[in-house]
């Protein structure tokens, strides 16, 4: 989801990567560097991972925002509870992505925070879901502090109470956020208001959803609760215009049948095909091919530019040997040649489709279709790459490689 | 590109086949016995000890000659493991006939053995090298089913006449099983069955898919010249024919999945060391690699049985029936013996070397002429083909 969110942005000059989840993929090993390999993104960044907290976000925020240097900012979390939790009814996954650096498009303002170690929520290591404390209690002990955190970013801004055009609060408690509205006013409902809590993605995500509609030289008040509190102002520009790189897509795409969506959070386990367990990507063989592993990238031919994907050395249309470019191809799209549905192949989403697909601009792969129904797949069908879990494999690696979906038209 | 004929042209002066089936009972090692032993058996006069070298195929079953020399107690003789997807059987044979033909040996035996009933997996599962974790892990009815909506749609066949089509086959296939003693499944299946029975991948249903089995089979080979001193009935090698594919096919937009283009380039080879100029018509009979219902099909057209587009109308009439002008799998075929993958080849051709000894029975096919074995293993857009062609007179 965070690499998804990245990709919309202009990553050009992007100097620092900054990853932000309470749910890692891996631990121990970082997973920003790994997002910033399947960016495409020269290994001179400095990718860093911060997690742990759902604070981490805004936190990352405020250390990148006075950087001189260019940073990419992602954030992405899963929440999921215990049936009835307070995750379960009030979670949702999500990610953001956005870029800090010079000449920005939204000014923001200095970081007000103030630190508390209450115990509202807590989640052990192994532990399913987040636990939580009475949230009378919370709100008691939370409103204050947002607000007080509020009222000086607002008093240090300078900037007159009625002149703001929204105010962002992001806590995981609904009787929080709705507190805080009501002692600064100005709430604006957004687009993702419906989903609840995304967890570390949830501060960027109200940001974007606010963005989305804004227009130039906005103030906007953004209060975060968590830990204590965090605030800022954010303005836009005189030439900010929304909907350019500002987007929240609200689309929930395929159905996903409440059993599946279990499986795959390891809450209810599917009994094994009578098939080999997951293949281990081998260290030393993903480390050979990380352009293609992670980049998605083909090799061309420099002689009669036949694309080959995976890259080969060896041309197989003129039979060149070594004279190849590398060529991204994780924005080609492509048309679908013929497909099928496997029904005993393993995967955590069953059926796996798979489709032989034609790029335009040349060069053909076979791979997983995914957000598709097995059903409405048809030859022609045009499609485009996404960076997806193919499988968990048993030492614990969950191997991530590019599917394909059908093209979803954006708005521009 | 240089392929002959071997210089000197050799023959089969031997067989065995084991039953193929489920043998939870008996190891490979006693399938292995099985085979050799009746090999050696259908042999007036000769030992075990007169036979010089061995091919031994088996892709899963066991690595190095040992696997054959152990359970035989064959003693210090040259034993090579021959391991070449689902060709693996067919492979032993076309190395221990170049070697009768080098005459680096007198007499050579080609056995192909596979044990798949002990791993409790569905389908195959062949071993790989570690890899990067990018491959997709498709099953092979998922690879060959998408043969299935290309064919359709280059010659505008209907889902409904290429159902029909591919039921045929399958029909055909178990009904030839069905008078086979050696068939892993002897029951006649009706086309309605067949047509309605639950999906497995893509369009391909239950009865599309040649089964899992347990077996063994094994040739004793000599120079053609040589044939008198062991043999009434041999079967000539007219072609051995190998073509592997660069396996381009799932990344060359070229490709269009209504074809293997290695067969067509590995029957133009057969053919030509045959002398033959006319398949469709000099073939009598053919064993093919039927390992599910399309794949067959599609041979037909890949090996100049029928033209191209054509297959499946040929299919329908009846052309490929026991009884029909050029009977495809008279045996049964993978649908009924399953794919033992190291034996399959090599029961293909205890099929050549019944009907042209006129031991067939109730399959017997009527004064055959040339005989065509087809193997392939891989999946549509890279394959290993083999082709042999024999016959009961010399060449």
């Amino acid at each position: 989801m965070g690499v998804e969110a990245a990709r919309l942005l202009n990553l050009v000059g992007v100097q620092n990567l900054l990853f932000s989840t309470t749910r890692p993929p891996l631990m121990d090993k970082g997973n920003a560097s790994t997002i910033a390999a399947v960016l495409g993104l020269d290994d001179s960044i400095a990718a860093f991972d911060l997690g742990g907290s759902t604070r981490s976000t805004v936190g990352c925020l405020k250390l990148a925002r006075t950087s001189m240097e260019t940073t990419l900012l992602v954030g992405s979390d899963i929440r999921y509870g215990r049936p009835g939790s307070d995750d379960e009814i009030n979670g949702s996954d999500g990610a953001f992505a956005l870029t800090l650096g010079a000449n920005p498009k939204v000014m923001i303002g200095e970081v007000t925070s103030l630190s508390s170690p209450m115990m509202d929520r807590w989640r052990s290591e192994g532990d399913v879901g987040t636990q939580t404390w009475d949230d009378r209690w919370t709100a008691n002990q939370q409103v204050p502090v947002m607000v007080s955190a509020g009222e000086k970013a607002l008093r240090s801004s300078g900037i007159a109470r009625a002149d703001f055009a929204a105010v962002i609060v992001s806590s995981p408690s609904p009787k929080v956020n709705a507190a805080v509205h009501s002692e600064f006013g100005g709430r604006k409902t957004l687009g993702v208001d419906q989903f609840g809590f995304f967890g570390a993605a949830d501060l960027g995500i109200r940001i974007a959803s606010a963005l989305s509609s804004a227009g130039p030289r906005q103030h906007m008040l953004v209060v975060s609760g968590a830990d204590g509190a965090d605030a800022f102002v954010m303005s836009t520009s005189n030439d900010f215009s929304c909907g350019t790189g500002h987007e929240v897509s609200n689309d929930v795409g395929i159905g996903v049948s409440v059993i599946d969506y279990l499986v795959w959070r390891g809450l209810v386990h599917r009994e094994s095909p009578r098939r080999p367990d997951p293949e281990i990507p081998a260290a030393p063989a993903v480390s050979r091919n990380d352009d293609w592993k992670f980049a998605f990238k083909a090799s061309r031919c420099t002689g009669c530019s036949c694309v080959h994907l995976p890259p080969q050395r060896v041309c197989m249309t003129c039979g060149a040997v070594d004279l190849m470019d590398s060529v991204p191809m994780r924005d080609a799209r492509g048309k679908i040649r013929t497909f099928t549905i496997d029904r005993i192949a393993f995967t955590p989403n069953p059926p796996v489709v798979v489709a032989v697909i034609d790029f335009e601009g040349g060069g053909r792969y076979r791979c997983q279709l995914t957000d598709v129904d097995p059903l409405a797949v048809e030859v022609g069908m045009e499609v485009e790459m996404t960076y997806r879990l193919i499988s968990t494999a048993r030492n614990g690696v969950r191997n991530y490689f590019w599917k394909a979906r059908p093209v979803k038209e954006r708005a521009s | 590109m240089t392929l002959r004929n071997t210089a000197v042209p050799t023959a089969i002066v031997g067989m065995g086949c084991t039953k193929f089936g489920d043998h939870w009972d008996r190891s490979a090692e006693d399938l292995l016995i099985e085979a050799v032993n009746d090999a050696i058996s259908s042999v007036k006069g000769i030992r075990l000890d007169d036979v010089d070298a061995f091919w031994l195929g088996t892709t899963v079953s066991g690595i190095s000659g040992m696997v054959l020399s152990k359970p035989l107690k064959i003693k210090n003789k040259p034993i090579t493991r021959v391991e070449n997807m689902c060709a693996t059987g067919s492979d032993a044979l076309r190395n221990a006939c170049y070697a009768v033909a080098s005459g680096a040996c007198d007499v050579a035996m080609a056995v192909g053995m596979e044990k798949l009933k002990d791993s409790n997996t569905q389908g195959l599962v062949v071993p790989s090298a570690p890899t990067d974790g990018t491959t997709a892990d498709l099953t092979a009815p998922a690879m060959f089913s998408l043969l299935i909506p290309a064919y359709m749609d280059k010659y505008g066949v209907s889902k409904e006449q290429m159902r029909e089509a591919l039921s045929h086959i399958a029909s055909k296939n178990h009904a030839n099983g069905a008078k086979n003693m050696r068939a892993h499944f002897r029951r006649e299946v009706p086309v309605e069955t067949i047509s309605t029975a639950p999906v497995i991948a893509g369009d391909l249903n239950l009865f599309d898919c040649s089964g899992i089995s347990d077996g063994a089979a094994a040739a004793i080979v000599c120079r053609a010249r040589d044939v008198t001193k062991y043999c009434d009935s041999p079967l000539f090698i007219h072609a051995l024919s190998l073509s592997t594919g660069s396996d381009t096919g799932s990344s060359d937009s070229a490709y269009d999945y209504t074809t293997f283009p290695e067969v067509a380039v590995c029957a133009e080879n057969a053919y030509n060391q045959a002398g033959v100029e006319d398949p469709a018509s000099q073939i009598s009979m053919a064993e093919v690699h039927d390992c599910f219902t399309p794949t067959e099909l599609v041979l037909m057209e890949d090996l100049g049985f029928s033209a191209r587009g054509a297959g499946w109308r040929d299919v329908l009439t009846g052309r490929y029936d026991l009884g029909g002008d050029l009977p495809v799998n008279p045996d049964g075929g993978l649908k009924s013996f399953g794919h033992p993958i190291g034996a399959s080849g090599l029961r293909m051709m205890f099929e050549m070397w019944l009907q042209f000894r006129g031991e067939a029975g109730p399959r017997q096919i009527v004064n055959p002429q040339l005989g065509l074995t087809h193997n392939l293993g891989g999946q549509p857009g890279g394959v290993v083909s083999f082709i042999s062609i024999v016959g009961s007179t010399p060449r």
